[in-house]
């Protein structure tokens, strides 16, 4: 195993321009500096409700977008400072999940047509030997190779994802991001391929970045978790400690906040309150107005650090607020 | 991993039929077909628009007549009523109408082609590029698009003309360069829409280039609007060339234009009715056609457009 | 003991969709029954016909392609599957209420909140029989109480706010409010924390279950997700590709679940607590409702089947303490008392 991370996140940042209609001109903090870790053979969960910056994270990890600040090392290498042919071999190692199975292939290619695009780009595979190698993808994810020829249109949502994911691993990438993979499915199918995804990780060697609002799916999947709140990692950690003790006042809530299959169950304390709008961030820690925690005026003003709580029991737990300062050396 | 080696046979193809690959294809074709087939106003289009293709290509066949279509002259005969010789009647110089009007199918056909063939090569990738690249790209084309669009077209097509001098490859010209606007802004707003899919996306992943992108993902789900607008134009092209020819500007005698017939044919309404109203009816039914085919596409392509 | 007749009872209900392809039966013998100020919750996953059978009590879906084969829904004794469109105008929002998924599709964003919810209020008083008239109040007095009602705050601020200016969270309790606006006996929730955040999802559900106790409403909750509607419903009803399998209370349906369908979905719902178990799917998918099967509908995915299943169709029966499932493992007390 290496040494090296195999990502590495430094104070990512992503703002966006935007025209918003009342304010004229703004910027939104999609993501606010952030800091992640990510081990060969991982898998990590990155958590949160709408406007928390996670699907933004994903879209900065594969390139989709560019950061507006911060680094991205993928290996030890940052990303920035790679050249255009570097940045394209970079696309063999790291490849996405889309979360809507439905509009991830184009209606208008057969299945074969769009599991054969990646291959055909880099590694220049055509005629027998592209076919087979579709075969053997459709194969490795239990789809039937007739399925080749069929439209997106013809497959179930089940089994459009596990064709996203063959498209996905073709080119035999080194992490995966997936981005709310299962939130469009019934949850029978997303028994199946959450199984499915667990038992591939360890066939094909692959980590996991796993995007997701649903608590539950991360808990079954991912070892490690990240709590993300309007940009920022709140709280982080293995995560059955994070899920089972938590520490950030909204880990705290928001687990609560999650409708579990028991009768009866006892009024949690509901967060009051809307999610804030990622472009009127309040200063300070951008969960204060509605922490049932809050200390005092420190909150208003000043943005708590993401800093280590000694060691869990299987890993390092990390949290960002005032309740915990950083340990004075 | 298992790598036995799929079923194919020695020369490489794979132990499906041709027929069993693209059953997928061939299913959605039939169901396009019924579809289409039980709206009954769609139908009457196919069967009008069907009759003009046929018209056009067998005219110099079946024509009674057929040197009154260059300008024949004959005196004696001029402005006989409809009769067995003269199914439609004759005109003022004794040519046969119906004659003429078969011919003039044909011309009619190459003027909606070359209108619309012009304006979609023209107007569609504009506008897939202005759409794509967004930002100064975008603003040019979308500004001179919107230049054109201000103006009426027939208008500038009069411009056109009068500046390049009358007829009617001059009135083709002029038309074919004010008709490609109208493609611009439905292919950009498609694929604006488009731009954000997710396949998108993981083609860019994939490490798709802007060009494979374009061509692979964009145009083809974009090519059911542009099938349906492709179609109400080429009736759209048809009129707006008799417009032309209407008021003097767009064929010229002897060709048999539809609009030039009915221009002449005006004078001599309402004791020599067939002059015009063959030539009218002759345009009416065309455009119709191709308006209710157009319509029918439509439905066909975009159910949720069709009214419940 | 003397059954007091139920406030809603959907009777052995068959409901078909013509397609082009023929005839899509959907709904194959729905029988649910609701009393007044009940809570019940349908889950069921894509294909169970569960919002399909709420729109028909409310009579929503276009009556060609989809139309009643048979059976009947009962609304305080009257059916409402043969009642007229004016007869059902009196009962949309007036008796029965909707509450939509999408909030944002629900909302016209050209009219402003206050606009949209006067517009409610003054229909249902329009639409209202003589006789039940309320005493005059003016729509925009009606429209902050509402307001306030589903703790909305600044009631009068809302009022002049356009739809796309409010938050996912207020905009689903605007919608409430419109549902509200009728006084309706019955409530329906079509997913309604379905395109929400979790923390408000919470908040809503927690409102409606308010809404619930202060009221005296009944309500009929569906989702895909059984925790919710675990939240707020007494009784649960599972449906699969258009029939009903298990009606019990929550705690029975978690405690012991009867049906293998209801087994198979309980074991497939990942856990927040405890270890990282094994989950289960249930493989296959649901039948052709073009064509479907003879007997048991889950037949083909069921891993208890039995001969019998694959040609009867399994009554929905009662199975003791109020629980109620539809499976030949689980023959019914008539049976039962052949033998007794």
């Amino acid at each position: 195993m290496a040494d090296v991370p195999l990502l590495q996140v430094k104070g990512l940042t992503k703002h966006f321009d935007i025209h918003s209609g009342r304010f004229g001109k703004a910027v939104l903090k999609a993501v606010d500096g952030i800091d992640l870790m990510l081990d060969h053979g991982e898998s990590l969960g990155l958590v949160g409700e709408s406007g928390s910056g996670k699907s933004t994270v994903a879209r900065l990890v594969t390139g989709l977008h560019r950061p507006t600040a911060g680094e991205i090392l993928f290996e030890g290498s940052p990303i920035q400072a790679m050249g255009s042919r570097d940045r394209r071999r970079l696309g063999r190692d790291i490849q996405m999940v889309f979360q809507d199975p439905h509009s991830s292939l184009n209606p208008r290619k057969t299945i074969f047509g769009s599991i054969a695009e990646p291959l055909t780009i880099h590694d220049a595979l055509r005629g027998v030997r592209l076919r087979a190698r579709v075969e053997e993808l459709l194969e490795t994810v239990q789809l039937d190779r007739r399925f080749m020829y069929r439209f997106p249109h013809e497959l179930s949502g089940g089994q459009k994802q596990r064709v996203c994911i063959a498209r996905a691993v073709a080119l035999n990438p080194k992490l995966l991001v997936l981005d709310e993979p299962t939130s469009a499915l019934d949850v029978s199918v997303q028994a199946q391929i959450l199984e499915f995804l667990r038992e591939l990780q360890d066939r094909l060697d692959l980590t996991y970045l796993f995007i997701s609002h649903n608590l539950a799916v991360v808990r079954h999947v991912c070892s490690r978790v990240a709590v993300m709140y309007m940009g920022r990692v709140v709280e982080a950690g293995p995560t059955a400690e994070v899920f089972d003790q938590p520490n950030h006042p909204y880990t705290k809530v928001l687990l609560a906040s999650v409708p579990e299959p028991i009768a009866g169950q006892q009024e949690a304390p509901v967060l009051g309150g809307d999610v804030p709008s990622p472009i009127a961030l309040p200063p300070g820690c951008p969960f204060n107005p509605r922490c049932p925690s809050k200390i005092g005026s420190v909150c208003e003003t000043l943005n708590p650090e993401l800093v280590p709580l000694g060691n869990g029991t299987t890993g390092v737990r990390q949290v960002a607020c005032h309740l915990f300062p950083a340990q004075l050396r | 991993m298992n790598t036995a080696l799929p079923e194919l046979s020695d020369t490489g193809r794979p132990s499906e039929s041709w027929r069993e690959r693209h059953a997928s294809s061939i299913r959605q074709m039939r169901l396009y077909w019924h579809t289409y087939r039980r709206n009954a106003s769609a139908m009457v289009g196919l069967v009008l628009v069907a009759i003009f293709l046929l018209l056009s290509l067998i005219s110099p066949w079946i024509v009674p007549y057929p040197a009154d279509a260059t300008g024949a002259v004959h005196m004696a005969d001029k402005l006989l009523p409809p009769s067995a010789a003269h199914w439609f009647g004759t005109d003022e110089v004794g040519n046969d109408i119906l004659t003429r009007l078969l011919i003039g199918t044909r011309l009619s056909l190459e003027i909606a082609v070359i209108i619309t063939g012009v304006a979609t090569i023209v107007g569609v990738p504009l506008g897939i590029l202005a759409g794509f690249r967004g930002g100064w790209t975008r603003e040019i084309i979308m500004r001179v698009t919107d230049v054109f669009l201000s103006v009426p077209a027939l208008v500038l097509a009069i411009a056109i003309v009068a500046a390049l001098g009358i007829g009617i490859v001059n009135a083709i010209i002029a038309l074919s360069l004010v008709w490609w606007p109208g493609y611009v802004r439905l292919v950009e707003s498609k694929t604006l829409s488009l731009k954000g899919e997710a396949y998108v996306e993981a083609a860019r992943l994939a490490g798709a280039s802007t060009a494979r992108i374009l061509f692979s993902h964009i145009l083809p789900n974009c090519l059911s609007p542009i099938l349906v607008k492709a179609s109400m134009d080429m009736g759209m092209a048809i009129l707006a060339a008799a417009s032309l020819g209407f008021i003097g500007l767009g064929a010229q005698p002897p060709t048999p234009e539809w609009g030039a017939m009915i221009s002449i044919g005006r004078n001599y309404l309402p004791t020599w009715w067939w002059y015009a109203t063959f030539p009218g009816l002759a345009i009416y039914l065309t455009v119709l056609g191709f308006n209710l085919m157009g319509d029918g596409l439509r439905d066909v392509f975009d159910p949720k457009s069709r009214g419940r | 003991m003397i059954a007091q007749l139920p406030l809603l009872s959907i009777e052995d209900l068959h409901l078909d969709f013509d397609t082009f392809d023929g005839a899509l039966h959907v709904l194959d013998g729905i029988n649910i029954a609701l009393d007044a100020g009940e809570t019940v919750g349908i889950v069921g996953e894509t294909g169970c016909g569960k919002s399909v059978t709420v729109r028909s009590i409310l009579r929503l879906l276009p009556m060609p392609p989809a139309r009643f084969s048979s059976g009947a829904i009962r609304f305080k004794g009257r059916d409402l599957a043969v009642a007229s469109e004016r007869d059902m105008r009196r009962i949309r929002g007036l008796e029965i209420a909707l509450i939509p998924q999408d909030p944002m599709s629900y909302l016209n964003p050209v009219f402003t909140v206050g606009q949209q919810l006067t517009d409610v209020i003054r229909a249902h008083a329009r639409n209202r029989p003589r006789d039940k008239r309320p005493a005059e109040k003016s729509a925009w007095e009606k429209a902050i109480e509402l307001l306030t009602q589903v703790h909305l705050p600044h009631p009068e601020k809302q009022l002049e706010a356009y739809p796309r200016e409010l938050s996912g969270g207020m905009r689903q309790r605007v919608l409430i409010a419109m549902a509200l606006a009728g006084q309706p006996s019955l409530l329906i929730a079509d997913e309604p924390t379905t395109a929400l955040d979790v923390t408000i999802q919470a908040q809503i559900l927690r409102l409606i279950g308010d809404l619930v106790d202060r009221l005296g409403l009944a309500v009929i909750l569906i989702s895909h997700d059984i925790g919710v509607v675990a939240k707020v419903c007494r009784r649960i009803v599972v449906m699969y590709a258009g029939t009903v399998v298990e009606d019990a209370s929550a705690e029975n349906l978690f405690d012991r679940p009867l049906h293998p369908y209801t087994q198979g979905l309980l074991a497939a719902i990942p856990k927040l607590r405890g270890d990282n178990q094994q989950l289960s799917g249930i493989p296959g998918s649901i039948p052709n409702l073009l064509q479907p099967p003879d007997g048991c509908r889950f037949y083909d995915r069921c891993p208890l089947r039995m001969d019998v299943c694959r040609t009867t169709k399994p009554p929905l029966v009662d199975a003791g303490g109020g629980q109620r499932v539809a499976c030949h493992l689980y023959p019914g007390p008539r049976q039962e008392a052949r033998y007794g």
